[in-house]
């Protein structure tokens, strides 16, 4: 999976996923999810973050 | 003296590197933010003194969180400070990211790489690394402490150089922007790209003068690393944080059933089995050993019926050592505690509870706060520090003194015990369950009026699992005991012994044990005992001991202790309220269900309160605090009311029409609902069908 970082969500949100990771061309994985669905688990760069699914909205995977 | 900051990611050891530098016992944990304000200290290495600063984790330097802002204004603040970059070397390329935004600024960094795992994930080449990025590089091992002379000798070596280069800089077209700002004015530039608020104010602009560009700046970074990455370090051979464990603890079904199970177990265990048997054999040991022998030494030297000899045997023995005996349920508890927090199984459950915790406002990090709550809510709340959201800090600060810290567990199992015996874990559990209860509604409240959560943002790391090893057990346990036994040798003695005074002398200074005067405490106890009437502890003894545990709810139990032993000849509470029927104070079980209830919710302890008052502000804690009473005073209302019912026709009666009472009104509000929102679209729930979906079914 190749992520992109689009434009739609708060630059500061934006940003912080930068830093963490989320860059054009770099390979996501999504692991798990939670209970209600609304948090995932997801895989890049060989570390593991749980990250809220709204906050994902940013990243457009292709 | 060479001052000396600790910088770098959240969880990869800066407390455990400060702790083996300065030979310190600063609480870590494998938590993102167990740090969340800069401790210093200082040592010395080699005749030089050196200050160490322990800064909160940070990602980069643009904060999301208070934590984070933190660090970075002490980073931006002492830009010439030489900075301890500690990395993990199992997560290196997302660590390199801050190391980079360090050197965008220009600051003098050591870098050095924690080898936290036994089994490296990769093999890094240090030398490179150092040729590469220009600056020197060491491989420690913080908690063994391997490599820590290395670094040390480094640091006194340490001269500034300023010679590496950023490649990449070069792609960010940084020459096409102007600003005034003449030293690191590339990192200026970079900052502006990056649209850091911060920044924007120091440079004294209102609006940026450039377009920013978030992605451009993370990918050019991170581009570097991979280049960096490819010549240093051999390929990863597991993901960081990734545990076959983690199929079933984290199965999107099971795992809050698991997690509530691993709750119960600990408190079990805590409080009941292994820690009940350990505080009783601590109680006897007390008794035998130091309290009986300390009150006949006494009433051989002063003669029995003296003051100084009832101030001995009731308040200091009788009231610090019922206190006393709860050392090694403390103990435990702390430890369970960071037993949970060490394994890197708490971020787990923030991710499982993240959701739902989001329906009533609060977020998947709460739980490490309001578990913490379970310990002591006054170190909790600080904990609150790293929400991204304020309203969100506030509402868990506020929430957290709702949760049964471990100085409530005493009453409850004291109270409890004489009344209800075995069945006390019954009384306990519901007690825990009801402080959990009452902070969800009252989250849920706040949520939907005056605190609602405006950028609530919910992104955690995954800790690897780790093992507790014999010597970090050793050491939280004998760093609570430790804590404890202080807190018991001061504060709670020095409250008993106020609180003895005041019921054991009149207003015109005479001791009353003798005459049967009221003392001090009576007077007032008995003025302010009509406001509890419809509570049902319309008595003195229990208001002043009320009055006197806002300063630490164990001296609610010491105080209840003293008033009830004052002709009793018992020396520990634990048996003279063993008897339900030499407990003065309370004439039914609902009665000490009402006290209990209202112990737990009534007020966070002095400490607590300014902790809050600190944190949240004078103008929330207060009304943190006017509400916590209210709600104290309805919900043990409600409860005592239910509890008497329930005495006077049987239980199974008043639940029965308590169940169809409650349907009643859940159906009632079901069908409101219903009639209010007939008209409301089936398909996305919040327009009245003018929405396209739909139209288009129709």
């Amino acid at each position: 999976m190749i992520a992109e970082l689009s434009g739609s969500e708060n630059i500061k949100i934006r940003r912080r996923l930068g830093d963490l990771g989320f860059t054009e061309g770099q390979n996501v994985r999504l692991v798990r999810k939670s209970l209600l669905g609304k948090v995932y688990l997801i895989e890049l760069r060989g570390y593991t973050l749980s990250v809220r699914k709204d906050i994902l909205k940013a990243v457009l995977v292709k | 003296m060479i001052k000396v900051n600790l910088v770098g990611n959240p969880n990869t050891g800066k407390t455990s590197l400060y702790n083996s530098l300065t030979r310190s016992h600063e609480h870590v944990g494998n938590w993102h933010g167990v740090t969340v304000e800069e401790k210093v200290k200082r040592y010395s290495y080699g005749g030089q003194e050196i200050e160490l600063v322990d800064l909160p984790g940070i990602y980069s330097l643009s904060p999301l969180s208070y934590e984070e802002e933190v660090a970075t204004e002490y980073i931006l603040k002492n830009p010439e400070t030489l900075i301890i970059n500690i990395c993990d070397a199992s997560n290196l390329g997302r660590n390199l990211y801050l190391t980079l935004s360090l050197l965008e600024l220009g600051a003098n960094v050591i870098l050095a790489v924690n080898q936290i795992d036994k089994v490296p994930i990769s093999k890094v080449d240090y030398k490179k690394l150092s040729n590469i990025l220009g600056i020197p590089v060491v491989s420690i091992d913080a908690d063994k402490k391997y490599g820590i002379t290395e670094l040390n000798h480094t640091i006194i070596n340490y001269k500034s150089s300023k010679k590496y280069k950023l490649p990449y800089i070069s792609k960010l077209h940084l020459g096409e922007i102007n600003i005034s700002k003449q030293e690191n004015d590339e990192f200026y530039k970079i900052k502006l790209l990056e649209n850091d608020e911060n920044i924007l104010k120091k440079l004294g602009l209102k609006e940026n003068i450039v377009k920013p560009d978030v992605e451009l700046v993370a990918k050019s970074r991170y581009e570097y690393i991979d280049q960096i990455m490819k010549l240093c370090v051999t390929k990863q051979t597991r993901v960081y944080g990734r545990s076959k464990l983690d199929k079933i603890l984290m199965n999107r079904f099971l795992a809050i059933p698991i997690f509530l199970c691993v709750m119960a177990l600990a408190f079990y265990l805590t409080f009941f089995s292994l820690g009940a048997w350990l505080s009783d054999g601590l109680v006897w040991l007390l008794d035998k050993c130091i309290g009986s022998p300390l009150i006949s030494l006494f009433t051989n030297s002063f003669g029995a019926g003296s003051w100084v000899v009832g101030l001995v045997e009731v308040a200091i023995v009788g009231g610090a050592g019922s206190v006393l005996g709860f050392l090694p349920q403390v103990a435990l508890l702390f430890l369970f505690l960071s037993l949970l927090e060490d394994s890197g199984y708490l971020a787990r459950v923030a991710f499982a509870v993240d959701d739902i915790l989001s329906k009533v406002g609060l977020s998947g990090k709460s739980v490490y706060t309001l578990l913490m709550g379970f310990g002591c809510s006054t170190t909790a709340v600080l904990t609150a520090r790293n929400m991204e959201d304020k309203n969100s800090k506030i509402k868990t600060g506020l929430l957290t003194p709702y949760m049964s810290c471990s100085a409530k567990f005493p009453i409850y199992a004291v109270l409890g015990g004489a009344f209800f015996g075995a069945n006390n874990i019954w009384v306990i559990l519901g007690l825990y369950l009801l402080g959990i209860v009452v902070a969800v509604l009252m989250s849920y409240i706040f949520e939907k009026t005056v605190l609602k959560s405006k950028q609530q943002t919910f992104i955690l790391e995954f800790p690897p699992y780790h093992s507790m090893n014999f010597k970090r057990v050793l050491s939280v346990l004998l760093r609570n005991m430790k804590e404890f036994f202080i807190r018991v040798g001061s504060l709670i003695v020095c409250m008993n012994v106020i609180v003895w005074i005041l019921s054991n002398f009149s207003f015109s200074l005479k001791y009353v044990a003798s005459t049967g005067d009221a003392s001090m405490l009576e007077v007032l106890g008995r003025f302010l005992a009509p406001v509890f009437a419809p509570l049902g502890f319309n008595n003195w003894a229990l208001v002043s001991a009320l009055i006197a545990g806002l300063v630490a709810k164990e001296v609610i139990v010491s105080s209840i202790a003293m008033f009830n032993n004052v002709d009793g000849g018992n020396t520990f509470i634990g048996e003279s309220l063993k008897n339900p029927a030499s407990v003065i104070f309370f004439a039914t079980p609902s009665m000490v269900i009402s006290y209990l209830v209202f112990c737990l919710l009534y007020f966070p302890c002095l400490a607590t309160a300014s902790v809050l008052r600190k944190e949240i502000g004078r103008k929330w804690t207060f009304i943190g605090i006017v509400l916590q009473l209210m709600v104290a005073y309805a919900v043990t209302f409600i409860i005592y009311n239910i509890a008497r019912l329930c005495e006077n026709f049987g239980a199974v009666k008043v639940l029965l029409i308590l169940l169809v009472a409650a349907s009643i009104l859940v159906s009632i509000i079901i069908i409101i609902n219903k009639i209010r929102h007939k008209n409301i679209c089936a398909f996305c729930r919040k327009c009245d069908g003018r929405c396209g979906k739909s139209k288009k079914i129709k």
